[in-house]
């Protein structure tokens, strides 16, 4: 079998799943941080006198900026544990039904694989908050499912592209290795 | 990989970074947010309400509006009425289901002590401890003050008592780390709202 010649532990692709779930969730973070940072400092503007109007400014963009970066941080660990498993059910999932580690399929696998862990998370989101979870508001909607959902499918796929090259590498380091002896 | 690890440390820095501006200007700025030496040191309705071990917030704004066209807006404080005025797509970000009323609701008009004012839908709620009309509006302490300054302004003063001091490790995490900013952020945006409502009309 040409999976069992891989060299690759769990643990190395374990880390590097949390890695990438730690950057997402940052990187989604800041793009929610400026946004915040924005909506309200043009209401901000809108409603103070000029004279009043900046340190009201820097007060709410200093504390928005801080609470996100904490609620971000908050995110990144539940989400480095989240990575961590796709990573590996997504290089088991690789190696079991595409051993022979063609892209394309590669990618539809990924595909799958996104879409039964989000659909799973989903599950598990709404059964713990229930009427919490509301998609009535359009900003609801993007910031807890559509946006999160679109980066974790980009994730997984470009991931999983990623996975191959790794897994492919492996093969022919094993290959290399054993045609030398 | 290498760029993934290069932007989570650049990142953590620029927080770290955001923390110590926070801590060290925002947060003691922040406190006594636009009020006077006078105004944190007055009394207010709803200062007998709160206890001796807790960290007081004092802060005020000016509306260029009598305090009869500012009342009616605290009149319908609540999720189950008017909304907070503040900025509900934030509050609906963590359910709140909040709708900011833009029209004065006569049935609303008039709070009773003990009526509930709901913060979210299915969140906590507080009771209207005291109440009057063109004057204040307090909940369990955290009391919304008017005060003429001449015939077409009036000080809104807000004073909020915050956690009690003497709390576990955990609490005071979760109160300094993210809830007294929200706080901050939620309420000066209620009375920006509030101020930007009363004077529109």
């Amino acid at each position: 079998m040409l999976k069992s010649k891989i060299n690759i532990s769990n643990k190395f692709i374990a880390l590097n799943g949390a890695t990438v779930a730690v950057a997402t969730v940052f990187a989604y973070s800041i793009l929610v941080m400026i946004y915040t940072i924005i909506r309200s400092s043009a209401t901000i503007y809108s409603i103070m006198p000029m004279g009043e109007r900046n340190s009201i400014l820097w007060a709410n963009s200093i504390s928005v900026a801080y609470s996100v970066a904490v609620f971000s941080i908050i995110l990144a660990l539940i989400s480095s544990i989240s990575g961590a498993i796709a990573a590996v059910i997504l290089k088991n999932l690789l190696l079991y039904f595409n051993p022979k580690l063609v892209f394309k399929k590669t990618v539809l696998i990924s595909f799958i694989t996104a879409f039964a862990l989000l659909f799973f998370l989903y599950l598990l989101l709404y059964a713990l908050l229930k009427d919490w979870m509301t998609f009535n508001y359009f900003e609801t909607f993007s910031f807890w499912f559509l946006f999160p959902a679109t980066i974790f499918f980009s994730a997984c796929i470009i991931g999983g592209s990623k996975l191959n090259k790794v897994l492919e590498s492996g093969i022919n380091q094993v290959n290399n290795t054993s045609n030398k002896i | 990989m290498l760029q993934i690890k290069r932007f989570i440390k650049y990142t953590i820095i620029f927080y770290l970074l955001i923390a110590v501006v926070y801590w060290v200007f925002i947060h003691p700025a922040y406190m006594n947010w636009g009020a006077t030496s006078a105004e944190i040191k007055m009394n207010l309705p709803g200062d007998e309400l709160i206890s001796s071990n807790r960290i007081i917030s004092t802060r005020a704004i000016n509306i260029h509006a009598k305090k009869e066209k500012i009342w009616p807006w605290f009149a319908q404080t609540g999720q189950n009425h008017g909304g907070f005025n503040s900025y509900y797509w934030l509050e609906n970000l963590f359910g709140a289901k909040m709708v900011n009323a833009n029209i004065i609701h006569p049935e609303w008009q008039n709070p009773l002590p003990g009526d509930t004012v709901y913060y979210g839908k299915n969140e906590g709620y507080a009771l209207v401890a005291l109440v009057q009309k063109n004057e204040y509006y307090s909940l369990s302490g955290w009391t919304f003050y008017l005060h003429t300054i001449d015939t077409a302004t009036t000080r809104l003063v807000v004073r909020y008592p915050s956690m009690e001091v003497r709390q576990s490790k955990l609490t005071k995490l979760y109160y300094y780390g993210l809830f007294e900013p929200l706080h901050f952020i939620m309420e000066t945006g209620m009375m920006m709202g509030i101020k930007q409502k009363a004077e529109r009309q």
